[in-house]
């Protein structure tokens, strides 16, 4: 596929180090008979690079292009021989390496090649290469019956002050010429063995006692059958070594995925989900149009322009209530994931009608989009009578409905239900549960891949998670609305710091601008952890002159604070110019307290007392944990620890996900992921004391009430929370 | 994914630093030292470094280092946070035309329309002379200034040269897959209308030659001789022409005879810089490194605009195309 891209890759000696070894990889994956001439004649010039590690990996290469192609061998032999002439020593001991490895692969005719090898011994200082080399005569000491005694002559004058691999090497160099030559090198190499025995690695005297008794038998055990072997055992024909590229076990790892550089395993790494065994069960790429392929259906034409606009909606009524955007978001969300076999539904059926808009003329083209954006209005006028019917069916069999996903598929197949115009409630249900059946398995499978999708959507920093995202992956996740809480985590990490799901955006006044002489100052707790200390609740003050002139030296006076508080001030600010906001973030440790943080804010010279109160759900930190930790610590905390009660809920915390997100907006907890459908759990810690505040939601079906039950060792703190959220899902 | 960020100036002091999950101690920076202190030059500093417990992942941008603290995967090609968030519900004003990238009663009195047809060659020229890979990375960038709303063409007199395009929005895709000519309304100002690739196929001239003799010796020095001239520039002069020489890490200075321009040594990065300025052909100047250039009028791959035509307006604009050649990557092997 890059082939005809070759010369991109051609390395540049302005790259940094770890491109130009990436690129050699490249290059030698690309090496085919007809290109290597040229890849051979690109590595030459690199030899000359000043950059050693650069050096030692083409090096490498060529030898990896020698032994991939045939053809070439012999000419990347010879360039590699008239390498080892080569002034840098590094370069040398490299070449010598991979010249060992490749008369290693081809054995006949290299006699000249390891006499010459033999005589570099002498200038050759890189233990790699010389160990290479010695192995090298050793394997073929028939081949050079009269160097390699002379080269053993020459490694047992200097064995002593030898590397310990080179060592290793002398003595299998030496029990070599003594099993093929016995004659001439018998002293020698008992004298090699000799000073084996008293070196200080104890892997050398191991060795050499080990061949010792296989070479020269003690007496009387000169029948050992080993010894009678040891010919064979030695001088064995070995299996060429395989060159194999350092990125050889990358594929492993999905691509681009950061496990995929570093090649190994990161936290949270997924694996692509295997191949199924059977193909999946078409019927789950009809999920979102379904009634355009029953041939009974009425409004087959509009169908593919209705989905769209139903799609877009969300973007364009940001007034609906929240249950509506919930539900909004639950279809979008399903329709996004469902956009593959929804284009390639249009293409196969719609497929015509497709083709008109593309032949259409420019102008109609430019058109399009508003011409799309008006049906979007005229629909989103429409909807809300559709959904009141929609509602209106749900709440007459709430039992079959808040069991079953909330996803798009049931709204859809609901839909198709009614337009059959099929009366008969109980056909209906069982239909339903038929379709889920069916749809049961592949829905499975889907859930992964989309998880896969989710596991990005959740890790985005904190400000991008609104409100307005969060029910939609829940919608995405179906079918259980428990497994809503994101990633699931990863065995070992079970309780760790997580960052906020929700940003608060409403801002407390502080300061009014008439009081304030022009200056108003407004606070809004960010949920981020602050820098200066983790028991610090981050406040963000904006400060905004309303004033027609400049403001200048804001900045912190003296503090008021309750024993136990403690306050870290802003950067202060110089100069304020008219009609500007500019923010400062404090950190305020609250001591697990409602008290409030008092302190004089200066303003060029006058003091305003500042009092800043925190919402009981602000003192909190979120937590992310397994279920089991949950249950784990909520034991725990029973007894006085325990604050329950029970709340009847407005007509508009129905279903669970307004929940959590009424949960959020109170406190800054994090879910936590839960097997049971019908209680959510959050877990958090104050951030002061660090006590583990864990709250669970009970929900039983078809009743207006929930038990909620808040665990935390600070009973001010449970009860105080509990109130709280209680008085937030009680609220419309 | 980002636990927390971290930014390190050139003398090695984090001066910013933002946490979004828990506050991370800045002794993980540690790592990022230890290996700054192994690599030769910044740039060869590993971009992702594994650390027990986090990942490191380092980019360097104008003399800055972003270091990025990450635990847990992070996957390029999955998909990002859809971007309808930033949808805002009301349209932007002076958009009332239906073509978005130009507002509607646009007026002029000197109408006029520029093109500047800028292309970069990026080169490796060997030890001999020889051209090793060669491509052009070109782009045109148009400045308009047209009353109403013009549709213009653009035709070239060579268009089978491109290998790769790359348009803005407004030009008619179809129409140049058919007849291979450029249709399109322009956006009012500066745009850039089209970039393209001329690849490694197609024979690219290298407008200047450089030959260089360079020769160290163990002690005392070494010499080093450079001769560089025009070439094939159809009677064009090469301008702004600048040698950047790295040299090893063992040159303290460098004393040089230079017949033309002047020279600097940086003992630091180790780099000569040689600013030539304008090559004369009769003389030549006579000092292997990156080139830079410029050959102003005229496009090295040979492109040239044929004419340009405008429909749905009545006046006559004023045209110009220019033509600059620039040296992108070019390197010279010794």
């Amino acid at each position: 596929m890059f082939e005809p891209y070759l010369k991109s890759f051609f390395v540049r000696s302005s790259d940094p180090t770890h491109i130009k070894a990436l690129k050699l990889e490249v290059l030698t994956n690309l090496a085919t008979d007809t290109n290597i001439s040229v890849i051979l004649r690109e590595f030459q010039t690199y030899i000359g690079s000043s950059d050693k590690e650069f050096v030692a990996a083409t090096i490498q290469a060529i030898g990896r292009c020698a032994s991939n192609i045939r053809e070439v061998t012999d000419t990347c032999l010879s360039g590699l021989v008239s390498l080892l002439s080569n002034r840098d020593e590094s370069v040398v001991g490299e070449s010598v390496v991979v010249i060992r490895k490749l008369l290693q692969s081809e054995t006949v005719g290299h006699k000249d090649i390891i006499s010459h090898m033999a005589r570099l011994m002498d200038n050759i200082k890189i233990p790699m290469a010389r160990a290479s080399i010695l192995w090298l005569l050793g394997e073929y000491c028939d081949k050079v019956p009269k160097i390699a005694p002379d080269v053993l002559r020459k490694m047992a004058k200097t064995f002593i002050s030898e590397d310990d691999i080179v060592k290793l090497q002398i003595l299998t160099l030496a029990t070599k010429l003594y099993l093929t030559n016995p004659k001439q090198t018998r002293l020698l190499c008992q004298y090699v063995y000799n000073l084996a025995k008293y070196d200080t690695n104890y892997d050398i005297r191991d060795r050499a006692r080990l061949t010792r008794a296989l070479v020269f038998p003690s007496q009387g055990h000169e029948d050992n059958k080993l010894a009678k072997h040891a010919k064979k055992i030695f001088l064995a024909t070995k299996p060429p070594p395989v060159q194999q590229s350092s990125f050889k076990d990358r594929d492993q790892f999905q691509l681009s995925t950061l496990s995929h550089l570093i090649n190994a395993r990161a936290t949270g790494y997924q694996d692509l989900p295997p191949f199924p065994e059977e193909a999946p069960d078409p019927t789950v790429r009809y999920v979102e149009l379904p009634a355009s392929f029953t041939p009974e259906n009425h409004h087959k034409p509009s169908h593919p322009k209705k989905s769209k606009p139903q799609k877009m909606k969300s973007f364009y009524s940001d007034e609906s209530s929240p249950e509506d955007e919930s539900e909004d978001d639950a279809s979008d969300s399903s329709s996004d994931s469902d956009s593959d076999s929804d284009s390639s539904d249009s293409d196969s059926s719609e497929s015509s009608s497709d083709e008109d808009n593309e032949s259409d003329s420019e102008e109609e083209e430019e058109e399009e989009p508003r011409f799309k954006r008006k049906v979007s209005g005229g629909s989103s006028k429409k909807r809300p009578e559709k959904h009141g019917v929609s509602q209106s069916s749900g709440s007459e069999d709430t039992d079959s409905s808040s069991s079953s996903s909330s996803s798009g598929s049931e709204s859809s197949s609901d839909e198709e239900a009614e337009n059959s115009e099929d009366s008969d409630e109980d056909v209906k249900k069982k239909k339903k549960s038929d379709r889920e059946q069916r749809n049961s398995v592949p829905q499975g499978r889907g859930n992964r891949s989309n998880l896969d999708l989710l596991l990005d959507l959740d890790d985005t920093p904190p400000a991008m998670d609104t409100p307005l995202l969060t029910p939609s992956l829940g919608g995405l996740l179906t079918p259980s609305p428990s497994s809503q809480p994101s990633q699931p985590l990863p065995p070992g990490a079970s309780i760790q710091p997580a960052s906020a799901k929700f940003v608060p955006t409403v801002t407390q006044e502080l300061l009014n601008r008439i009081s304030g002489g022009g200056l108003a100052v407004a606070c809004r707790f960010t949920r981020s952890p602050h820098l200066y200390s983790p028991r610090m609740t981050s406040v963000e003050l904006s400060f905004t002159n309303n004033g027609s002139e400049e403001i200048r030296d804001i900045s912190v006076g003296s503090k008021k604070l309750a024993p136990g508080m403690a306050l870290h001030e802003f950067a202060g600010i110089a100069v304020l110019s008219p009609d500007t906001t500019l923010n400062g973030t404090i950190g305020v440790d609250f001591n697990d307290t409602t008290q409030p943080a008092m302190f004089d804010l200066v303003v060029g010279g006058r003091t305003f007392s500042i009092n800043i109160t925190a919402p009981i759900g602000e003192l909190l930190m979120p937590l992310a944990m397994n279920e089991g930790d949950f249950n784990l610590n909520q034991i725990k905390l029973r007894g006085m620890n325990e604050q329950c009660g029970v709340v009847s809920l407005s007509s508009g915390n129905k279903d669970i996900k307004s929940l959590v997100n009424r949960v959020y907006e109170t406190a800054n907890l994090l879910q936590v992921q839960c097997s049971s459908n019908d209680i959510v759990k959050f877990g958090g810690q104050t951030a002061s004391g660090k006590a583990l505040v864990l709250v669970s939601l009970s929900l039983p079906q078809d009743e207006q009430e929930s038990t909620i039950s808040v665990n935390c060792e600070k009973m001010v703190i449970s009860s105080m929370l509990l109130k709280e959220i209680k008085s937030a899902l009680k609220r419309d | 994914m980002i636990h927390s960020l971290f930014i390190i100036n050139s003398s090695g002091d984090v001066f910013m630093e933002k946490h979004w999950k828990s506050v991370i101690p800045r002794s993980i920076c540690d790592y990022f030292f230890d290996a700054q202190r192994k690599a030769n030059n910044n740039e060869d500093i590993p971009p992702v470094i594994t650390t027990p417990h986090h990942y490191l992942i380092s980019v360097l941008r104008s003399n800055l280092f972003f270091i990025a603290v990450c635990m847990t995967e992070v996957s390029l090609l999955a998909p990002h946070p859809s971007p309808c968030l930033s949808v805002s519900a009301t349209l932007p004003t002076g958009q009332l035309s239906n073509v978005p990238w130009r507002r509607s009663g646009v007026k002029y009195t000197n109408n006029e329309a520029y093109f500047d047809v800028t292309e970069e060659v990026d080169a490796i020229i060997d030890k001999s002379g020889a051209t090793v890979a060669a491509e052009i990375q070109g782009y045109i960038d148009c400045c308009i200034k047209l009353t109403g709303m013009p549709d213009l063409t653009l035709t070239f007199i060579n268009p089978r040269l491109f290998d790769d395009v790359s348009f803005h929005p407004c030009v008619r895709l179809k129409r140049w897959e058919s007849e291979r000519v450029l249709s399109f309304v322009p956006p009012d100002g500066n745009s850039r209308l089209l970039s393209y690739h001329i690849g490694s196929q197609s024979v690219v001239a290298i407008p200047v030659y450089i030959r260089h003799n360079i020769s160290f010796r163990d002690v005392g020095g070494g010499r080093l001789d450079i001769t560089v001239g025009p070439k094939q520039t159809m009677g064009r002069s090469v301008e702004g022409v600048v040698l950047e020489v790295p040299m090893p890490k063992c040159v303290l200075n460098c004393t040089l005879t230079i017949s033309q321009g002047k020279y600097t040594f940086d003992p630091v990065s180790k780099v000569l810089r040689w600013d030539l300025g304008r090559i004369d052909p009769t003389k030549l100047p006579n000092m292997r490194g990156n080139v830079q250039f410029t050959v102003t009028q005229l496009a090295l791959s040979g492109l040239k605009v044929n004419r340009l035509d405008i429909y749905g307006e009545k006046y006559k604009p004023f045209k110009g195309v220019k033509y600059i050649t620039k040296a992108g990557r070019f390197q010279v092997r010794t």
